[in-house]
């Protein structure tokens, strides 16, 4: 289905009926928010709008860096939801408590199993920085999916590489409305830190 | 979580048994393995058929409702959404399963319902999520064999919508009006029938690469997929398959994408199972190339975020062989026009079709973006630099106009941070010639393709060629442009009419537009006209409305384009008015008791209403539960309906509500039907009444008809009574009664009861059709005639088509309304009826949406009585 995208100005460009001055005019456009009107596209899966670094930062409640402790399963209405307890080591923003609890849609409760793909499930141990939402109800989520996990490598490094995973998700770029694919992403946690710390002095202006 | 394991010797030999019986499942779905070794029968999760009522999954909608909606929006139009994106799986004739709307449910986890069914739910989503399917299974679930082999039962499915279609509350997808709201829907809908990923662009379409609309909400790969788990017998004979082998330096490659592409078609895929092997069903006769692909490094990620894996008899997962290899076309080139052309003919399988593949480190670039832009003043699609200043909207996929000297895309790919520039890059199907000028600009690739004469509508294939170390990689891209003869349609005016009919005028509207208010289609009245050569006008009845509501209206035209494309920003809309909130005045019977066997326990249930609009065909009656199923609804007025409901074996006790949703109307009365204890001194007939001699379920006067149950005949002499008075009974049986409906009975609904001799059943509503018309000749377009009568035609999206049929009454020409046809079961565009005279009329109808190049049935009704359906292949 299309996805939409208006740009407001658009240049005059010679008639050369070729591309290298439509090129070059294009992409400020394309970079601009120009955004009318909020267009969703129908994706697979799960139906994703794409999140940059700096939307995730901006929308996110809580950003913590912790390992998986548990998790426990139980239903909301028909929905079976697992919840993962994150013990954070590290508060990047937001006010975490000692424990924090997570609800991702899936899991076995009962005799009943559920399975969602795309969902992530986790391990017990498994560390990451998690960026993370809580909504009006009060429930706390991962951002878009994969999109709000930063896996941590392992080895113990004083400034371990964090790493998210493409996902395989059709995703739309909220400021531009175009559809985009994820890209993945890696950098020190020193890196990722001090980009949250700039997201969130920029907003605090 | 994952299965524990199971008993898995006499598994095994029963797989291995019905592995020379039934075709390797070619398609993936959630995926079970019996044996660990060698040969690999995969056995899906699936909805038991004969577990379902008349193999039906109705989906019941949460009346929570949302927490918020966009401006014009509501839970009305969200409703409709979620009831077409359910018709769209039901429209698929290949398939057994019959998918419903249920109308709205009240989750109370003390009172479950036991008949297996979907639920539609809202929930908070995170930013960044619009939409979730899933199903849910039976932890402890154990192999069933069914029509289609073996397979998992699903017990429940399950979407999940956002709860705010509000696009200031910060998530979400915004209003339910926009056409993305309702193809996530049916993607979510198509999970929740056990169907994943694919990456062809059809509805279930992994990646950016989906390329659906109104007008294609579902494609071949789609429909494959579903006949796989619920096909009707024989559904694969109009059909052949392709099967072989992917291997890698002599090993099998487990979860290697295997994909049969048109040169201008839908494409359908298979993964190949940990053995290597690989079968793709449900391809329509045809020409194909094929081709093999790696799954792109975010199919399976850490987080098991992507596909769900295979699952092996260990309970534990299968995993993906790592690593990639470079894409080639069969057999074994990456030159697509040195690809071999597989001519496929209906039944035929061609076996052996191997791939020795070689292995790479990683793919350059996957997950390939495609758009254009669109001026919203001239309607037409950039394809050279322009003059015009005017704003410029951006669409995605990419669209092109066939009378354009170039088809320009741009396209953005999924490798690390830089997009490489192709080698490469043409476009399938003819009528373009491979771009000579391809651009990259920061990360967006910009190719132009020259039109060299010829080109027709439909969407294209894109195929680029990459070069890396490595050597030269192939990416295909289906469905990247859809070409199409002109831009998209704008509404220029809303006319409202005395009659209550509204007039839309819009530029680049067709015969095959269809118009859509919110989410329903609104019918008929007067059909398109033109007013120019590119502008027109049709007239319909809006929908019944909801009081005050603004629908927003828009055209929907046959090849995937829509009036909101140029008109998002301001909408068009139709202001319902206000009127007093409709209410449930009676429901008779108020109670039923559960059924006590298969058959359940079936009867006619009057209701009536106060404030409400019912028509014909737009209405749903719902109990909040599955365990009561309702067969067939009958307006008999604005205000007053009948249902033929069967209330189910094992139903739970208690009260139940009774909602309607008749168009945009929304009316629920709580706790207002009961459901009590089994009566086993019941006669239970079954629903349908079925046609003793061609075993339709349509009845008309003088015809034999056959009911089905238990505890039909005590004995004593059983009687059939239609609206009170004994019809002839030709055989009875405690199992089986069989009659005649009595010559000259009128056409219309009539009571129908049968007693045993000793005890009446509840009576049910029984539909007597007028004398069907007859379908005299295939379907012809414009451009001739076909005179063999057993030729099956082919139509496509947008075609006017020309019928005949004889056994009319001569009247529907003068009202043509009274005529409807059908391809698949989905209402087409009737134009008109003329007469040719010695009782042969002809209909002229407009093809408004894609079917996937199946072979579908085509059905003329007249007065709502359906012909005998005679097959067409629509593409």
């Amino acid at each position: 289905m299309p996805l939409l995208h208006v740009i407001t100005s658009f240049e005059s460009i010679r008639s050369s009926g070729r591309l290298n001055a439509l090129a070059k005019r294009v992409k400020p456009l394309l970079l601009s928010t120009l955004m009318l009107g909020y267009c969703a596209v129908a994706l697979p899966a799960a139906t994703l709008e794409r999140l940059g670094l700096d939307d995730l930062i901006g929308k996110s409640t809580l950003i913590v860096r912790g390992k998986i402790l548990n998790s426990f399963t139980a239903a909301s209405g028909p929905v079976i939801y697992t919840h993962y307890r994150i013990q954070p080591s590290e508060t990047l923003k937001g006010t975490a408590n000692v424990v924090v609890e997570i609800q991702v849609p899936g899991g076995t409760a009962g005799n009943l199993r559920q399975t969602f793909a795309g969902v992530p499930q986790f391990q017990t141990g498994d560390e990451y920085v998690f960026f993370l939402w809580t909504g009006k109800s009060g429930s706390t989520q991962v951002l878009g999916l994969t999109q709000g996990l930063f896996s941590v490598a392992a080895g113990g490094a004083k400034d371990p590489l964090t790493t998210r995973p493409a996902s395989h998700e059709v995703m739309l770029d909220h400021g531009t409305g175009k559809q985009v694919k994820d890209q993945t992403l890696t950098m020190h946690l020193s890196e990722l830190r001090a980009r949250i710390q700039l997201s969130a002095a920029g907003a605090a202006k | 979580m994952r299965h524990g394991g199971r008993p898995v010797q006499a598994l095994a030999m029963a797989a291995a048994v019905l592995a020379l019986a039934i075709p390797s499942r070619a398609y993936y779905h959630y995926v079970h393995y019996l044996t660990g070794s060698a040969p690999f029968i995969p056995v899906p999760e699936a909805f038991d058929l004969n577990a379902l009522p008349n193999k039906t999954v109705t989906f019941f909608v949460s009346d929570t409702g949302l927490k918020a909606y966009g401006s014009n929006d509501s839970f009305s139009s969200v409703l409709s959404q979620v009831k077409n994106a359910a018709a769209v799986w039901n429209s698929v004739a290949s398939s057994d399963l019959r998918v419903a709307f249920g109308g709205l449910e009240t989750y109370n986890p003390n009172q479950l319902s036991a008949t297996p069914a979907g639920d539609v739910v809202f929930e908070e989503l995170a930013p960044g999520i619009l939409g979730l399917g899933a199903h849910s299974m039976s932890a402890t679930a154990t192999v069933q064999t069914g029509q289609n082999g073996q397979f998992f039962p699903i017990s429940r499915g399950l979407v999940i919508l956002t709860n705010s279609t509000d696009p200031n509350a910060g998530y979400g997808p915004g209003p339910s009006y926009l056409e993305e709201f309702y193809t996530t829907a049916v993607h979510e809908f198509g999970h929740a029938l056990g169907l994943q990923h694919t990456w062809t662009a059809a509805a279930m379409s992994q990646d950016v690469i989906r390329n659906t609309s109104r007008s294609r909400p579902i494609d071949a790969d789609d429909i494959a997929s579903l006949s796989e788990l619920y096909g009707v017998a024989g559904w694969a004979a109009n059909t052949g398959s392709i099967s072989g082998t992917v291997t890698a330096n002599g090993k099998p490659w487990n979860m290697a994408s295997v994909v049969a592409i048109p040169p201008q078609g839908p494409a359908v895929s298979a993964l190949t199972n940990p053995d290597g092997t690989y079968t793709i069903s449900g391809l329509a006769p045809g020409q194909y190339l094929l081709y093999a692909h790696p799954l792109p490094p975010d199919a399976v990620t850490y987080t098991n975020t992507g596909l769900a894996l295979p699952v092996g008899s260990t309970g534990l997962p299968f995993v993906q062989t790592t690593g990639y290899f470079q894409t080639v076309f069969y057999p074994g080139t990456t030159e697509v026009t040195q690809a071999k052309t597989f001519t496929l003919s209906a039944g035929q399988a061609l076996t052996g079709e191997n791939f020795a593949v070689l292995p790479r480190s990683s793919p350059p670039v996957y997950d390939i973006v495609t758009w254009a832009f669109l001026d919203p003043a001239s309607r037409q699609y950039l394809a050279s630099a322009s003059t015009s200043t005017s704003a410029y909207i951006f669409l995605s996929p990419a669209y092109g106009e066939t009378s354009q000297q170039y088809l320009r895309i741009w396209a953005e790919a999924n490798s690390m941070n830089v997009t490489p520039q192709p080698a490469t890059a043409m476009l399938l199907g003819g009528g373009t010639a491979p771009s000579g000028d391809i651009q990259i600009y920061q990360g967006y690739i910009l190719m132009d393709f020259p039109n060299t004469g010829g080109l027709t509508a439909g969407p294209r294939h894109l195929v680029m060629t990459f070069q890396d170390p490595e050597g030269t990689y192939v990416v295909v891209v289906p469905d990247a442009i859809n070409v199409v003869d002109s831009g998209p349609p704008a509404i220029t005016s809303l006319t409202q009419n005395s009659d209550g009919s509204v007039t839309v005028a819009a530029a680049g509207l067709t015969a095959a537009s269809r118009i859509f208010f919110d989410g329903l289609q609104a019918a008929v009245t007067v059909p398109f006209q033109s007013t120019d050569a590119t502008d027109g006008a049709i007239t319909v009845t809006p929908p019944a409305g909801a009081s005050g509501q603004n629908a927003t209206v828009t055209v929907f035209t046959a090849d995937s384009q829509n009036s909101m494309l140029v008109q998002f920003a301001n909408p068009i809309t139709y202001a319902y008015s206000v009127a007093n909130a409709p209410q449930i005045t009676a429901v008779t019977p108020s109670a039923l008791p559960a059924g006590f066997n298969a058959d359940g326990t079936s009867a006619m249930v009057d209701v009536t209403a106060s404030n409400t609009n019912f028509v014909q065909g737009q209405v749903t009656v719902g109990f909040g539960t599955s365990d009561i199923g309702v067969r067939r609804v009958w307006v008999l007025s604005p205000t007053h309906l009948v249902a033929d409901v069967v209330v189910a074996n094992n139903a739970a006790l208690g009260a139940w509500p009774v909602n309607v949703v008749s168009g945009f109307q929304v009316v629920e009365q709580p706790a207002a039907f009961q459901v009590q204890t089994p009566n086993m001194t019941l006669p239970t007939p079954a629903l349908p009444v079925f046609n003793a001699v061609s075993y339709a379920t349509v009845l008309h006067d003088a015809d034999y008809g056959s009911i089905f149950g238990a505890n039909l005949d005590a004995g004593s002499t059983a009687q059939v009574l239609l609206n009170g008075k004994p019809a002839p009974v030709l055989y009875a049986s405690p199992t089986q009664i069989n009659f005649q409906v009595p010559a000259g009975f009128p056409v219309g609904p009539t009571t129908l009861q049968v007693n045993n001799g000793s005890v009446s059943a509840l009576p049910v509503y029984l539909q007597i059709d007028s004398t069907p018309a007859v379908i005299s000749s295939a379907p012809s377009t414009p451009g001739g005639m076909s005179n063999a009568a057993s030729s099956i035609q082919t139509v496509n999206p947008g075609d006017v088509v020309s019928v005949q049929i004889t056994n009319a009454d001569p009247g529907v020409v003068s009202a043509p309304n009274r005529v409807a046809v059908t391809l698949s079961g989905v209402p087409m565009a009737v134009q008109g009826v003329t007469s040719l005279g010695g009782g042969v009329f002809q209909i002229q109808f407009a093809v408004t949406q894609s079917f996937g190049g199946w072979q579908v049935p085509l059905v003329v009704l007249v007065d709502g009585s359906p012909s005998l359906s005679i097959p067409v292949i629509a593409r």
